[in-house]
């Protein structure tokens, strides 16, 4: 794979495309509402009306599915999207002047799991999508802040930033024309690869009742709802797990593919 | 601040002799530190949001007799910073309080609980770190051969599949369609080892696979950048066979940041245990500590969630102490 960068690009691409486009396709089309019950016709078979069937309440799994899959992806880009933002500022201050609060802060997070700040947040305030994004983004945050302030000091000892400063440019305007645009290749990769993470973390909350509740369907909630029905049913269980895989996949490929294709666009900068 | 490196006789590994004088103090300093922080965090979360946990505990048709009681047996009535010393007293004696729900002490619940998630941890980190690293260092020592790209292949798809979701399919095949190992439960260790064995068996196979593949992917990665190290050519140059340097030489080096990585992946693990307590239905801590969200069993959720942040940050520590034990090289760096 890493000898192919745009094979893994690729096959990241149609990954997250299969899952994605017919996804956002049927939120558009239906809202991010889950299908409605309908109990006439549970279990349906596979039929051109219901691609996949119908799940233990009438409604087809496919659509069910398919707006959990967008209703997921729209929590992690949310989460990761926070995480990257303020994960770069408290990076780039770090990078420029020793801040052991703010890499203290970011070891805090080897200790704290998503699951448990979820815990604490659900305990306290109930289940709710803006706690569930707030663990999922403090859970990425620590990466976020150690890759950016690590990409950051590598180019702050260059010599046209010594050059910069001596032109009397300060600080910010330093870090926003210099430092930002050429670690920002390397931004976009993490933030691909924390979408494969987040992914996981939301289907790991929401299965076990921690993130986003009710009404909005998930990945996570799909799993646990249809987990009773395994031995008569197996793929009610199969179909949201291998939408989770296929997702995760494809966004940790896409991120693999970035990254090769950044050390490609490096070593040809460089000979 | 360091010893100039040459000064230090090469091979000779003291625990302390790695570190400085100010480091021997800054690691466990800082930690505690940041358990301290974690320690406030936590009060606050339980303690400083709105919601009166009498009121949640007593429901709507409580009487401000009853909601005054408990406010009184709770402590609410005494200030946040004296409760919040009254709770780290308590907890370093070992004393963490009281269930709301079940009305006994919550390191009774949580000793309990442990009987099945700590072999639970230690098996998966056993079984991720025992078939990782023999994976990682096949495909690097067939770099670039149909076998290296077949194992990079499957373990980057094991790397994407949700742990949780791999113990339910685990469960139809093995339990509900061969009828190998049970689906859920835990009988308890009083029954003997083998059946509380065969119970754990599954849900450590679903933890440890995810982690083995990362595992895996950064042994192969490690081994591959200690393999062009300088090092192994002067190494080959004196006379050791390829497989003398990968085995001899390559492996031990390579191992160290696979253990750092192992003390890194620990909280996901714990969140992995939990998951998967869930859907095998062990009575482990992570199934107490849903069980307390649910309910919103403070003293529980609030003291769980500490033990577990002191225990990770304990093995972090430790964790960092090996790592440097083993290669002196790194006390230096900072």
């Amino acid at each position: 794979m890493t000898t192919h960068p745009n094979r893994a690009l690729r096959a990241g691409g149609i990954l997250l495309g299969i899952v994605l486009l017919p996804a956002t396709l049927i939120a558009l089309l239906n809202g991010d509402q889950a299908p409605p019950i309908d109990v006439m016709h549970r279990y349906a078979p596979v039929s051109l009306l219901h691609p996949l069937g119908t799940d233990p309440f009438g409604r087809d799994i496919m659509v069910h599915v398919l707006t959990g899959a967008f209703n997921s992806v729209t929590i992690a880009v949310i989460s990761v999207c926070l995480a990257t933002i303020v994960g770069t500022v408290l990076g780039l201050i770090a990078a420029a002047r020793p801040a052991r609060s703010i890499m203290g802060l970011a070891d805090l997070g080897l200790a704290f799991p998503p699951v448990l700040i979820a815990a604490l947040l659900v305990t306290a305030l109930g289940a709710s999508a803006t706690g569930e994004i707030l663990a999922i983004a403090l859970f990425g945050l620590p990466a976020q802040i150690r890759i950016t302030r690590q990409a950051a000091r590598s180019i702050l000892i260059q010599d046209y930033i010594a050059a910069s400063r001596l032109a009397g440019r300060g600080p910010v305007y330093i870090m926003r024309r210099h430092v930002l645009p050429n670690i920002l290749p390397l931004l976009t990769v993490q933030a691909t690869s924390s979408l494969a993470l987040a992914i996981l973390s939301d289907a790991g909350l929401s299965y076990l009742g921690l993130g986003a509740p009710p009404p909005r369907p998930n990945l996570g909630r799909a799993l646990a709802s249809y987990q009773i029905h395994i031995f008569d049913h197996p793929l009610l269980v199969a179909i949201p797990g291998l939408t989770i895989m296929l997702l995760v996949l494809g966004f940790n490929m896409l991120g693999d593919g970035l990254r090769d294709a950044l050390d490609a666009a490096h070593e040809e900068q460089t000979p | 601040m360091d010893k100039p490196a040459h000064r230090r006789l090469p091979g000779r590994r003291r625990f302390l002799g790695t570190m400085t004088g100010m480091d021997i103090f800054r690691i466990p300093v800082e930690r505690l530190l940041l358990l301290i922080v974690a320690s406030l965090v936590i009060f606050a979360a339980m303690n400083l949001l709105p919601g009166d946990p009498a009121a949640v505990m007593l429901g709507l048709d409580a009487s401000p007799e009853s909601l005054t009681a408990l406010h009184h047996q709770l402590g609410l009535e005494l200030s946040l910073p004296s409760r919040y010393a009254h709770w780290i007293n308590a907890f370093l004696h070992g004393d963490l309080g009281r269930s709301y729900i079940y009305d006994v002490p919550v390191s009774r619940l949580i000793g309990e609980r442990l009987q099945s998630s700590l072999p639970l941890i230690l098996l998966a980190m056993l079984l991720s770190l025992g078939t990782g690293i023999p994976l990682g260092t096949m495909a690097a020592a067939n770099r670039g051969t149909a076998l290296d790209n077949g194992l990079m292949g499957v373990i980057q798809l094991f790397k994407s599949i949700p742990d949780f979701w791999l113990a339910m399919m685990m469960t139809f095949l093995f339990s509900l369609t061969l009828h190998w190992l049970p689906s859920s439960g835990f009988p308890g260790w009083g029954e003997g080892i083998a059946p509380a064995l065969r119970a754990l068996t599954l849900p450590a196979i679903a933890l440890a696979i995810p982690q083995a593949a990362i595992t895996a992917r950064f042994m192969r990665s490690s081994l591959i950048e200690t393999l062009s190290q300088d090092f192994i050519r002067t190494a080959r140059a004196q006379g050791y066979s390829r497989g003398g340097v990968l085995w001899r030489i390559a492996l031990p080096n390579a191992l160290i940041p696979v253990l750092t990585l192992a003390g890194i992946q620990l909280p996901v693990l714990v969140t992995g245990t939990i998951i998967v307590e869930s859907v095998f239905s062990l009575p482990g801590c992570g199934k107490l500590l849903l069980e307390a969200v649910n309910q919103r069993d403070i003293p529980v959720v609030q003291n769980l969630v500490m033990l577990i942040v002191t225990a990770v940050m304990i093995l972090n520590v430790l964790m960092t102490a090996l790592v440097r034990w083993l290669d002196p090289r790194l006390g230096t760096e900072s």
